[in-house]
């Protein structure tokens, strides 16, 4: 069980003077579980790339595969995929529409045709994912909650979905420090727990460093890196070309290995950092 | 099709004769095809009026299936008008059959109401398709300065229109990604009758005004944030000049009004 995407290649706006490559021959496997971060910075194609994985966008050249159906915009198979695969975007509360909470979660798995009784389960699980109390908030407008509470919100009504797979971009964009903490160890859990495969885009590899099992980096359309997110971040001179700058922990841990200090420069997160300078200190005496 | 495929009202980039006009020669020489599209009536000034919209058209670099599909939209008007004029013209009849009769004034007629709309439509994409937003609208600001003293508020009109045509593409594209975010969400825009269709348009049309007011609160904000404040005194970083290219324009125009008259008066 995997997305597949079969050396596709997009062209936005093509035969006009407007027409610009977004994706040039990406080919790309995405198995069930993993833990996926597409890092780029703006323009690199990352959006763009995850909207083939749930058929809303179709690829001009290449194909592809959701649990080996092959799916575009307009076939059967594109509406299952949209199911296993959730799709959360930028900014997912500029989508909410509904009178209270409650429907607008439910708009989901309305629209997969579940009875009554099972959306309700559906949603009360979702919204419990995201920290919202089911009874304080279900009659509750979205509009009038803060935009914390909106964005749990939206991405609840993508979770009520039950996909196999979740992507989200940029999910924490405009979110405060505390939100963004809040965020991305909700999306830890759901990972660990349900065994969702997530694909999470972003711009900031601080973010992803911990989180992410495998890094793929994006520069004008193309692939530059894909690898363990400690191969990914030695490759610093790729980084810097596709407009990244490396995680802080890796920055300082070179800068001191260039200093002088044969430090491991691997380690990702801040506790694992100090070990590693520790270590190399305690060497040199 | 793509929502952000539309063409309509967009600037195609060039560097042609017509692209480097001044915005308000091309607005005055539209005004006076119109002008003369309305007043001809006979064959052959339609044929020497289409040969020159397709010649302006060659001279300006904007592809012809570009310029077809502006005529798109407007396709079942085209028709719907071409059959009204088609069957309900007083004449001598050359066919008829059942309760329909078609005579020869409704046929000419319903060619030549056709052939009008085309070139207005073709001739109107044409300047919005080789001026740019901001130009044309310093054109209509422009074009309206004299009418200030009547009290027409001439800056705060040419201010809506370069914000209305500015936010086309920001809201055309917002659609889109509102349709694709509920699609993600299993949202069918395309099949069942007409009510379900129409109910499953509120998924977008509520996110849609939402997002309209919060980036008009925004636009407002920044605008007094920079302490705009209408017309007064403010200065051009691109001041509009009519150029030598302007005068043949002109010239060309003169001469090719003159040779239509002539032909509509001596009854082609």
């Amino acid at each position: 069980m995997s997305i597949e995407v079969k050396n596709i290649t997009y062209t936005y706006m093509a035969k006009t003077p407007f027409e610009r490559v977004a994706l040039k021959n990406i080919d790309l496997t995405i198995e069930q579980g993993e833990f996926v971060a597409i890092i780029g910075h703006t323009g690199s194609g990352k959006s763009t790339l995850v909207q083939h994985l749930n058929a809303l966008l179709t690829p001009t050249i290449g194909s592809v595969l959701v649990d080996g159906n092959d799916i575009n915009t307009k076939n059967e198979a594109a509406k299952t995929a949209r199911r296993k695969v959730g799709m959360v975007f930028q900014y997912p509360e500029h989508q909410l529409f509904e009178e209270t909470v409650y429907e607008d979660i439910a708009f989901g798995p309305h629209n997969m045709g579940l009875s009554e009784e099972l959306v309700e389960n559906h949603v009360k699980k979702a919204m419990e994912f995201v920290n919202l109390d089911f009874a304080e908030y279900k009659d509750r407008s979205p509009f009038q909650l803060s935009g914390g509470q909106m964005r749990r919100v939206a991405i609840a009504g993508v979770i009520a979905l039950n996909p196999q797979y979740l992507i989200l971009d940029e999910p924490t964009a405009g979110l405060d420090p505390v939100g963004r903490k809040d965020l991305f160890k909700k999306i830890q859990q759901i990972h660990k727990k349900e065994k969702i495969a997530i694909v999470l885009v972003s711009h900031n590899m601080d973010d992803v460093a911990a989180l992410a099992d495998r890094i793929i980096v994006m520069n004008h359309g193309e692939i530059t890196i894909d690898a363990k997110p400690k191969q990914a971040f030695s490759q610093i001179e790729k980084i810097t070309e596709a407009g990244l700058a490396v995680p802080h922990m890796t920055a300082l841990l070179e800068q001191l290995k260039q200093k002088g200090l044969a430090v491991d420069t691997t380690p990702l997160t801040l506790s694992a950092g100090v070990d590693s300078i520790l270590a190399a200190i305690r060497r040199r005496k | 099709m793509m929502l952000t495929d539309i063409t309509i009202g967009q600037y195609f980039p060039g560097n042609s004769f017509i692209h480097r006009l001044d915005p308000r020669t091309k607005v005055i020489v539209l005004l006076l095809l119109i002008v003369a599209i309305f007043l001809l009536d006979t064959p052959w000034a339609y044929v020497g009026l289409c040969g020159f919209t397709f010649l302006i058209i060659r001279v300006s670099g904007v592809p012809l299936n570009m310029m077809i599909k502006s005529l798109k939209p407007l396709f079942w008007i085209l028709l719907f008008t071409f059959l009204i004029h088609l069957f309900t013209t007083q004449g001598d009849i050359i066919w008829q059959g059942w309760i329909f009769s078609i005579t020869g004034q409704g046929l000419k007629q319903g060619v030549f109401i056709s052939i009008r709309l085309v070139l207005l439509i073709l001739l109107s994409s044409l300047l919005t398709f080789t001026t740019s937003p901001i130009a044309l609208t310093d054109a209509l600001e422009n074009l309206m300065n004299p009418f200030k003293r009547l009290g027409l508020p001439a800056h705060e009109l040419a201010m809506m229109m370069t914000i209305a045509l500015r936010f086309i593409p920001t809201l055309l594209e917002e659609t889109d990604k509102i349709m694709k975010a509920q699609k993600s969400r299993g949202a069918d825009f395309s099949s069942g009758n007409i009510v379900k269709r129409l109910k499953s348009l509120i998924p977008i049309l509520v996110p849609l005004f939402i997002g309209a007011f919060r980036r008009a609160d925004e636009l407002a904000i920044a605008m007094e944030a920079r302490c705009y404040r209408g017309g007064a005194n403010r200065t051009r970083m691109k001041v509009l000049k009519i150029d030598r290219i302007d005068y043949v324009a002109y010239s060309f125009l003169a001469v090719v009004l003159v040779g239509l008259s002539v032909l509509k008066c001596s009854g082609l």
